[in-house]
């Protein structure tokens, strides 16, 4: 690395270290804001005594009742233009009162937040207290079911000894005593077993220990007071999410944030005036988890909630874009100078890029998997075990996918093979036979790659409606017979690896002009024929605006056009169906695509090199 | 042909000729076909543009009236024609949202992944990944995002929560700039890959003695992408800006099933304009047929303009090169 090029990294990152002492953030004063209310009470005040005096006007009352309310409303108007002066004036300096925050050395100004660990812990201890009283109330209770016991069993033994005993009243108090009995054996079972002196020291320490952590909450909740800022816990505790407010670990980060960077500076300048060395490209892996740090602090930054009078975090672009882009510039400059440097972070940059491919889809397979209730509490990139019931739930909706698939897959294979026969006729045709015009004829086939389906969507479903082809599968199938690009991909292969000697072989031997195209040629083509059919295939199964103009019932729809019903409304309470719906229309090209992505991306690559 | 002295060539020449006929019948389904299903349509938006076709009763009993649907798209006081021409303005910016980007990714990947100082492995599966999402279907790209980035529950909105960057969600598609901004990015998404794999095949096809005379004479890799691969792939970058114009200008899917032009109408696009008039009641076919016509001479200008100023830049260097 060349010293100017070291000069230039280390300053960049310099800069990006003294930005971290500048303000990022400012907390403005919101308190001007309260007057609104005022404000708008005088308002409404003002309104009423000009609805008064237009009443008095009409009514015809006396000059002076009306000067009167004239008088007073304009005492209104004096207060309300005060209030609103006031307000000004307050919101002026509202950026210049505010709290201004700097990632180092400040802290967060909000301490750090216990309420919602001392809460859960009050809660828990009250309903421990609740089960020791349960079990001490449930011991006492057996005395009373013995009583009651005894006393039905001496009614019994009553009834058994009068002399003339009604069977019937004898069975219903029989029938009793042994629910008695049975009730008691239960809670005998339950609470036979309760130790009343050790029931009595739990509750004990139940009780103390509740009380230790209301005090603390008190005492945190009065500390929270003495601070200027506080965290709208309201609003982070909304909706049941808990947002990490563990801001001890944020002002960790901003030293880490701060660490990276120096450790970026120092690894540069280490290997001394060396243009190789491993530690440029330490560097570069510092730097680069430099800048993700930063933007991870400020965008969270970004997202505290505080209390009023204070607003919410302001951040300033001024500070916090140039803290962002100059570690980042350091690293491009770093990466063009040294080309192992620029290895190392190409690979990162592909592999990021590969996971943005990816991730969208991964999302949709995890959250097919998931329960509704998994999916709103937050992303996960493992999946759940919801599969089987979102899928039993999805079958009984109206997506009908396999109808779908067969319409789809219909349209798919009869166009590719008609594309695929007729495309390589027309490019056999025109590589191996100079008849006239067989230029022009080409350069029309060129031309046609360029007219967009869609221009003429309009204008060929009315014609189809006119013979009557709308609603069927056939104004898909047949038009593929002039594809334009497969002639042109098929012409290319053609002249590569085709010699019209082996044409006049076959002459010679006496083959008919289409015998030879079927039994020689075509088995020539079956390489570039298998690449086109893939992409055939998926170019029609993916199409959707043409079939959406053309099929109109049901029963001929194509899964494309099928996706839309996930617009539907249990998709909105049942999130985790619309991912299986997805899913279904999706894997099954993943799955081509990667057996096939060989073929794919060389048909993609020698499609699109044209001179 | 015309160079031929030899006599087996003259033999060949004589046989070719009786043979070339056939050349009709090999090429024939497909120009039948053509002119069925491709020319005729498009004499037949013509035929509807300038007839009064509207609902699907009575279209084919319309009568012709003359050019006054394209008087009305080019009133620029009515309703249709306002929203037509938003809309076109509107594709304008999600196509140059998307394709400037594009571009410029795929001419960098492509320059990093055949240059031979840089060696970079695992290419095949780099270009297999960033390649898959232009095989899936746009349909359901376009619902998968509208569902991720869905308010007030979808994974980016719980994501970011989740991470602490907001405390209340996002509304993605109420807000003009992040909902064309999201359409602009899944064309990205979708597209770079594929204009990636087209440029590393053209800077492959480039011939490999120039690289190296570049490498003998110390070229730095910036140097030898501007001044040796650029030029070199101009035809390709031509065809992939015209190839990508076209598709821009008809962008369908995910503005009608992501978005569906909300908010209000600025994610619009001409192509869902066109359905919307023709395929939705009151379908007004001859209006929709009109914006069609207008669209194609739109996109043919823009090629014609495009490949003039390529073709006409690189003429020059040519000339340089060879002074």
């Amino acid at each position: 690395m060349k010293l100017n090029r070291k000069i230039i990294v280390s300053v960049l990152l310099a800069l990006t270290i003294f930005l971290m002492f500048m303000p990022v953030a400012t907390f403005n004063d919101n308190s001007a804001l309260e007057y609104n209310v005022d404000i708008e009470n005088v308002e409404k005040k003002i309104t009423r005594a000009d609805d008064k005096i237009a009443r008095y006007q009409e009514q015809g009352k006396d000059q002076k009742t009306i000067d009167k309310e004239i008088g007073k409303r304009d005492e209104l108007v004096a207060e309300r233009d005060a209030l609103v002066a006031e307000r000004d004036e307050l919101l002026k300096n509202a950026a210049a009162s505010g709290i201004k925050y700097s990632l180092l050395p400040e802290k967060l100004p909000v301490p750090n937040n216990n309420q919602i660990a001392l809460e859960a812990d009050i809660k828990a201890e009250e309903d421990a207290i609740k089960d020791i009283k349960a079990r001490v109330d449930g011991y006492n209770k057996l005395d009373e079911d013995r009583q009651k016991v005894a006393d039905q069993e001496k009614v019994v033994a009553d009834l058994n000894a009068a002399d003339a005993v009604d069977p019937e009243k004898l069975n219903v108090e029989q029938t009793k005593l042994q629910n008695l009995k049975d009730t008691l054996a239960a809670n005998e079972a339950q609470f036979g077993a309760v130790d009343l002196a050790a029931e009595q020291k739990k509750l004990e320490e139940a009780t103390a220990r509740k009380e230790v952590a209301t005090k603390a909450l008190n005492d945190h909740k009065a500390e929270l007071n003495n601070y200027e800022l506080q965290v709208d816990m309201v609003v982070v505790n909304e909706g049941n999410k808990i947002y990490p407010t563990n801001f001890d670990a944020y002002n960790v980060l901003t030293w880490v944030a701060l660490g990276l960077l120096i450790v970026s500076i120092v690894l540069i300048w280490i290997p001394m005036d060396r243009p190789i060395s491993k530690f440029y490209t330490y560097a570069s892996f510092t730097n680069l988890a430099a800048v993700l740090v930063l933007a991870y602090l400020i965008l969270r930054l970004g997202g505290i909630p505080i209390k009023t009078p204070y607003s919410n975090p302001v951040i300033k672009d001024i500070v916090a874009w140039p803290m962002l882009l100059m570690p980042l510039v350091a690293l491009l400059v770093h990466c063009s100078s040294v080309t192992n440097t620029k290895r190392s972070m190409l690979y990162v940059l592909c592999t990021a890029l590969c996971a943005l491919s990816l991730l969208p889809f991964w999302i949709m397979l995890v959250n097919a998997t998931r329960s509704s209730q998994q999916i709103q509490s937050g992303v996960s990139l493992l999946p759940s075990n919801f599969l089987s019931r979102n899928w039993i739930r999805f079958q009984q909706q109206d997506f009908n996918a396999l109808v779908g698939f067969k319409n789809s897959a219909i349209i798919a294979f009869g166009s590719t093979a008609l594309s695929v026969y007729f495309s390589a006729l027309t490019a056999y045709g025109l590589t191996v036979y100079k008849f006239k015009g067989h230029k022009f004829l080409y350069a029309v086939i060129l031309a046609i790659i360029m007219i967009p389906g869609q221009v003429t969507g309009t204008g060929f479903t009315l014609f189809m409606h006119q013979i009557g082809w709308r609603d069927s599968f056939l104004p898909l199938i047949i038009p593929a017979i002039a594809s334009a690009s497969t002639v042109f991909f098929f012409k290319q292969y053609l002249e590569a690896n085709f010699q019209v000697s082996l044409v006049e072989a076959a002459r010679i031997d006496g083959a008919g002009e289409f015998y030879t195209y079927n039994k020689i040629v075509m088995p020539i083509m079956v390489p570039a024929m298998a690449t086109m059919a893939i992409m055939a295939v998926i170019g029609s199964w993916n199409n959707y605006m043409t079939p959406l103009m053309l099929l109109t019932s049901p029963e001929n729809h194509t899964l494309p056009m099928m996706v839309k019903e996930l617009r539907g409304d249990i998709y909105k309470t049942d999130y985790g169906l619309i991912y299986v719906g997805l899913s279904l229309t999706a894997l099954p090209l993943m799955i081509v695509y990667f057996c096939f992505s060989k073929y794919i991306i060389a048909g993609v690559a020698v499609g699109g090199v044209k001179e | 042909m015309q160079k031929v002295s030899t006599e087996p060539g003259v033999l060949r020449k004589r046989k070719s000729i009786s043979y070339d006929k056939y050349g009709y019948f090999f090429v024939a389904p497909f120009f039948i076909v053509f002119l069925i299903f491709q020319l005729y349509p498009i004499y037949f938006t013509f035929r509807t543009s300038i007839s009064d076709a509207m609902g699907w009763e009575n279209v084919l009993k319309n009568n012709i009236i003359g050019f006054q649907n394209y008087a009305t798209l080019f009133d620029f006081s009515t309703e249709v024609s306002k929203l037509f021409w938003e809309s076109i303005g509107n594709t304008i910016i999600i196509w140059l949202w998307n394709f400037i980007p594009q571009i410029g990714m795929a001419l960098m990947l492509a320059s990093w992944f055949t240059d031979s100082r840089m060696r970079l492995r695992f290419q095949g599966g780099f270009k297999v990944m960033i390649f898959m999402p232009n095989i899936i279907t746009a349909a359901t790209i376009a619902m998968l995002f509208a569902s991720l980035f869905a308010d007030p529950i979808g994974p980016v909105n719980t994501l970011m929560q989740q991470m602490g960057f907001t405390h209340e969600f996002q509304r993605f598609f109420r807000d003009t700039g992040t909902a064309r901004g999201l359409i602009s990015f899944i064309q990205w998404w979708m597209w770079y890959g594929n204009t990636m794999i087209i440029m590393i095949a053209g800077i492959l096809g480039i011939n490999p003695a120039l690289f190296e005379a570049a490498l003998v004479d110390g070229c730095s890799s910036r140097q030898t992408f501007w001044k040796i691969t650029l030029p070199l792939i101009k035809p390709i970058l031509l065809y992939n800006l015209v190839t990508s114009l076209v598709g821009g200008f008809t962008m369908f899917d995910i503005p009608h099933l992501m978005t569906r032009g909300q908010p209000g109408t600025t994610t619009q696009t001409v192509a869902r304009f066109i359905y919307e008039k023709g395929f939705e009641t009151p379908n007004n076919f001859s209006i929709s047929s009109a914006a069609s016509l207008i669209l194609f001479v739109i996109i043919v200008i823009c090629s014609l303009i495009l490949s003039a100023i390529m073709k006409d830049r690189s003429g020059k260097k040519v000339k340089g090169v060879r002074k």
